[in-house]
């Protein structure tokens, strides 16, 4: 199943790099442009990955278009607020927003009814692959050396990254029950985000962090956490030595969450194609590739229809780790 | 590294004139009801692009620390303190400029935070190895048993009623526990509404609690206090009260600033816990404790002092391991990273030049503050000037305003109504309201920590003492908490046995 | 009085304490641990239900103390300032409920109108404020600090 989603994935990377072509298929069309301030709704809090993003594409924008892109962070409920005052906006081009991976997540754990069909997705702005960290005095060098001590002790060690059931904890236990372990042979300490889980680890509090690469990445480089598999089918190119989880994998078993911009249900084809088209010449820029270098992050862009189609397949994709790793409502 | 490149940059009229704007901008945020430090620095991003690494990271920090500030501004002023930081004397400080000494109370609290800030910045560029040792040694356990301790601080800050200090501590903490739980993500006391899953925050609380309580006693009152008249003090008088005022008390700054650079560089600390810490600190060595909660000023120049050298202290995390303490320094992190510096233990070695240019931006942010506080407090303190008829209104629609800016919901107006009815409830009871406060500030912190070190330890409680930190603090607490109980217990049984 | 008063907030403390340890019959607990969500709450409900006691017996203690204090001052007359209490409790949940439908700039201008009559100003400084608040504050938070303000029924007019 993740190969299908890598697949996907893949694809609508490429789909970049024609984006320029097959937009111009339908650009009679795309001549929408907002003439008020638009409100741009982001699930989660200032300072955080999809704030960061959200925030440089709202700016973007707005000096694209030349009225105001409002970002507000409507956080509640592990992400449902947000997605729901994306969802629930008038479909008129003047309310969009950031979903994230979680909305392929949160009605498979019963938080919420909503699902990727409750919302117009317009463009995939960032993939972020999750990893596995340990402590730089750790006894584990290897994802493999970890893997076989959890099996033979399960229950013993401990990890931490979000919430419990949040997108890296999935990582987590999806990548124990694709290796056909108990999906609680590690054991999932939650925290209130990626930042309190590193902490943990640089202080010996868990043995394990699985965010996103990106977020350890400062640590990694300063020799504080060694990182021990990407679970990606691609090296990161900031860290280029970090063992890829498609290959030390025997099940091949990759995971990351992603950042779009999308509007409510509805809105009209006009509109979500001009922001579309908008959206791939800023991904296109430079500012925007030295925005994302300085994360760590590489650029992608995936338009409405590759989005809409990935989001199917993660959909389903997670629906099945999580009703394995017994979190299913 | 290079004493005079350092000092040429940070002494260049670009710096100076960027962070003196910036002080600006932020005196102006933070003395504004419900717009943040955190929402400042995010409007600042966009504008950082086009400035280099040391002009971006000046701008950054004078807006922060200004804004920490000017929370106190509001706070004294509107009794809407700008940050939870500021609620710890948020009493005194109302009381006082209601009697006629806004201005000087002001700028003694602005002398506090300048000195706080100074000595934030010096600790800093001394010992961040050291602070940064420190906090790499703190997990839930620590975390837990510091949050632990800062609770203890209740006794000290409420009324002189014991057991009504408790159940107003325990009416914080209760509203704390509203939103989904850490350990297995169930939502309590929600009655259904997604938007209070996160809990109820502290801007809208203590607008509540605070201003709208404050409201609805004037409207009580009727319009037999229509012709009372504040009246503002002189400036050059209120300045000449405050350096004399302040001059008495640079142990406190001492003793509070310090201990706030401390603090604020613990991970899930920061100013907040600083702050309360550094008042109740304060009142429990200074020579009238019974001054405080009622108008003193001493308290005042603790709590400001540490806060703003928390906020320096904050940085230790996120420069050393990149781990951002609050979303401010999570958002300079990922500007500074923009700007090609990454945070790491080696910054020190790989930047220094940089870096400590940097800290002398701090340092300079801190001092041109001054005038910039200054010119808001002189400005803003007009206010008080105005007619109860149009200031009250005004008030009211600004505390609504500003809880909706926090959360972008119309949820934060019901909390605001709530808090402020719950708030008039216990004045009625005479259950002091500061404890609560602390209450819904620590709470959380005091509960997930404690519950992920449950799960760390699947329930064995004597692992909280198996850390070497964990240990010493918990002693320490521990052995706190049971003096605190004991003299409670005491103070009580006397008041309560009659008279012989 | 100080009885009466004591043993009201003693009773209230104690049912908002029980309506606690009520609401969290249904928590669900952490895997292989005897407790859960619910723990904090109980003891906080715990640390209520003792601190009521405390404070009846603050007041027992005072009814036996202050037996002089009997013939203290009637309570003034309050029905004026009950009026204003609740008429500032009604706006603040009149500008919740009106806010997404009006949009910021009516509803303000409507709670200035209210208010500023209810603290004592007159009717046609009520009106004036109503016309250049709202768009001061429209400046401030949402030209300058990019708050979003809701526009209700103004959106057509929105700029």
């Amino acid at each position: 199943m993740t190969r299908k989603m890598t697949h996907t994935l893949l694809r609508g990377v490429a789909a970049a790099a024609l984006a320029t072509a097959s937009t111009a298929a339908y650009a009679q069309t795309c001549d929408w442009t907002p003439d008020r301030a638009v409100t741009y709704v982001v699930p989660w809090g200032a300072g955080g990955g999809t704030d960061a993003n959200s925030r440089m594409l709202a700016t973007m924008l707005e000096q694209k278009w030349g009225v105001p892109f409002n970002v507000v962070n409507r956080t509640g409920g592990n992400g449902v607020t947000g997605h729901s005052a994306i969802s629930n906006a008038a479909p008129d081009g003047y309310t969009v927003g950031a979903v994230t991976v979680e909305i392929n997540t949160m009605h498979w754990v019963g938080l919420t009814d909503m699902t990727h069909e409750n919302i117009a997705p317009i463009a995939l702005i960032d993939i972020v692959p999750a990893s596995v960290l340990v402590g730089h005095d750790s006894p584990f060098e290897t994802l493999e050396d970890l893997m076989a001590h959890a099996r033979a002790n399960p229950g013993e060690l401990t990890a931490s990254g979000t919430s419990l059931g949040g997108i890296w904890h999935l990582a987590l236990a999806g990548m124990l029950n694709a290796e056909g372990m108990d999906p609680e042979a590690i054991r999932w300490i939650p925290s209130q985000g990626a930042a309190p889980a590193m902490q943990e680890l640089i202080a010996g509090g868990v043995d394990i962090a699985t965010p996103a690469l990106s977020e350890g990445r400062a640590l990694v480089e300063a020799g504080e956490i060694r990182a021990l598999a990407y679970m990606h089918d691609s090296p990161m190119e900031a860290l280029p030595d970090v063992p890829v989880t498609s290959e030390v994998l025997e099940s091949g078993w990759t995971l990351a969450a992603y950042i779009t911009i999308s509007g409510p249900e509805g809105l009209p084809d006009e509109i979500s194609c001009a922001y579309e088209q908008a959206v791939n010449e800023i991904t296109q820029s430079a500012e925007w590739a030295e925005f994302k270098a300085s994360r760590g992050a590489d650029v992608v862009f995936m338009g409405r229809e590759e989005l809409t189609e990935f989001m199917v397949a993660q959909d389903t994709a997670l629906g099945e780790t999580i009703q394995a790793i017994g979190l299913a409502e | 590294m290079d004493m005079f490149a350092i000092l040429a940059t940070v002494l260049s009229p670009k710096i100076l004139g960027t962070i003196f704007l910036c002080t600006l901008y932020g005196s102006f945020v933070g003395a504004m009801p419900g717009l943040t430090a955190t929402m400042a620095v995010a409007l600042l991003v966009p504008f950082t692009w086009f400035m280099d690494p040391v002009q971006a990271a000046a701008a950054i920090v004078a807006t922060t620390t200004t804004a920490i500030f000017a929370g106190d501004i509001s706070g004294a002023i509107l009794k809407i303190p700008g940050t939870p930081a500021s609620a710890a004397y948020v009493e005194d400080s109302y009381r006082l400029s209601q009697s006629g000494k806004s201005r000087s109370t002001l700028f003694a609290a602005l002398f506090a935070s300048v000195c706080g800030g100074v000595i934030g910045v010096l600790i800093l560029a001394l010992a961040t190895p050291l602070l940064a040792n420190l906090s790499r040694s703190f997990s839930s356990d620590e975390v837990f048993w510091l949050a632990t301790l800062g609770l203890s601080c209740a006794v000290l800050v409420g009324g002189p009623s014991v057991p009504r200090n408790f159940a107003s501590l325990l009416i914080g903490l209760a509203i704390a526990t509203i939103g989904i739980d850490v350990a297995v993500g169930h939502p309590r006391f929600t009655f259904g509404n997604l938007e209070l899953y996160d809990g109820v925050s502290f801007i809208p609380a203590m607008i509540g609690m605070f201003a709208l309580s404050e409201l609805l006693r004037n409207a009580a009152l009727g319009h037999q206090t229509k012709l009372v008249k504040l009246t503002v003090e002189p400036l050059g008088e209120a300045l000449a009260t405050a350096t004399r005022r302040f001059g008495q008390l640079w142990k406190n700054v001492l003793r509070s600033a310090s201990g706030g650079t401390v603090i604020g560089a613990l991970p899930g600390a920061g100013a907040d816990v600083a702050a309360w810490i550094a008042y109740a600190v304060s009142r429990r060595f200074s020579r009238n404790p019974e001054a405080y909660g009622k108008g003193h000023l001493e308290g005042i120049v603790d709590g400001g002092a540490a806060n703003n050298a928390a906020v320096a202290g904050a940085w230790t995390p996120a420069l050393v391991f990149g781990i951002p303490g609050d979303s401010v320094t999570a958002i300079a992190i990922g500007v500074l990273m923009m700007k090609g510096l990454t945070p790491g233990p080696d910054i020190f070695n790989s930047d220094a030049t940089l870096v400590y240019t940097i800290f002398g931006a701090f340092l300079m942010a801190n001092i041109l503050m001054l005038f910039a506080g200054g010119l808001v407090v002189t400005l803003a303190t007009q206010v008080l000037r105005v007619p109860r008829a149009i200031l009250m209104p005004l008030i009211l629609l600004l505390a609504m305003i500003g809880g909706f800016a926090i959360t972008g919901s119309t949820l934060a107006i019901w909390i605001i109504l709530a808090l402020g009815l719950l708030a008039s409830a216990m004045l009625w009871a005479k259950i002091p309201l500061a404890p609560a406060i602390l209450g819904i500030v620590l709470g959380r912190i005091v509960e997930d920590n404690f519950m992920v070190s449950m799960m760390k330890a699947r329930g064995d409680l004597t692992q909280f003492f198996a850390r070497d930190t964990a240990a010493v603090l918990g002693a320490l607490t521990l052995i706190i908490w049971a003096l605190l109980l004991y003299r409670a217990l005491r103070s009580f049984l006397d008041a309560t046995t009659p008279h012989k | 009085m100080q009885l009466r008063r004591d043993l009201i907030v003693g009773a209230a403390i104690t049912a908002l304490a029980i309506a606690m340890i009520i609401a969290t019959q249904g928590f669900p607990r952490i895997r292989a641990m005897p407790y859960g969500p619910d723990l904090f709450p109980r003891i906080i409900a715990g640390g209520l239900i003792l601190s009521a006691i405390g404070i009846v017996i603050e007041g027992l203690r005072s009814l036996r103390a202050g037996a002089a204090e009997a013939g203290a001052p009637p309570a003034p007359r309050v029905t004026l300032g009950a009026f204003a209490f609740v008429a500032v409790a009604a706006l603040v949940a009149g500008f919740a409920l009106l806010l997404p439908l009006l949009g910021f700039h009516l509803a303000a201008a409507l709670v200035l109108l209210c208010a500023v009559p209810i603290f004592g100003g007159s009717l046609l400084l009520a009106v004036f404020m109503a016309a250049v608040v709202p768009f001061a504050l429209h400046y401030v938070f949402y030209s300058l600090m990019r708050v979003v303000l809701p526009w209700g029924v103004l959106t057509p007019y929105a700029w």
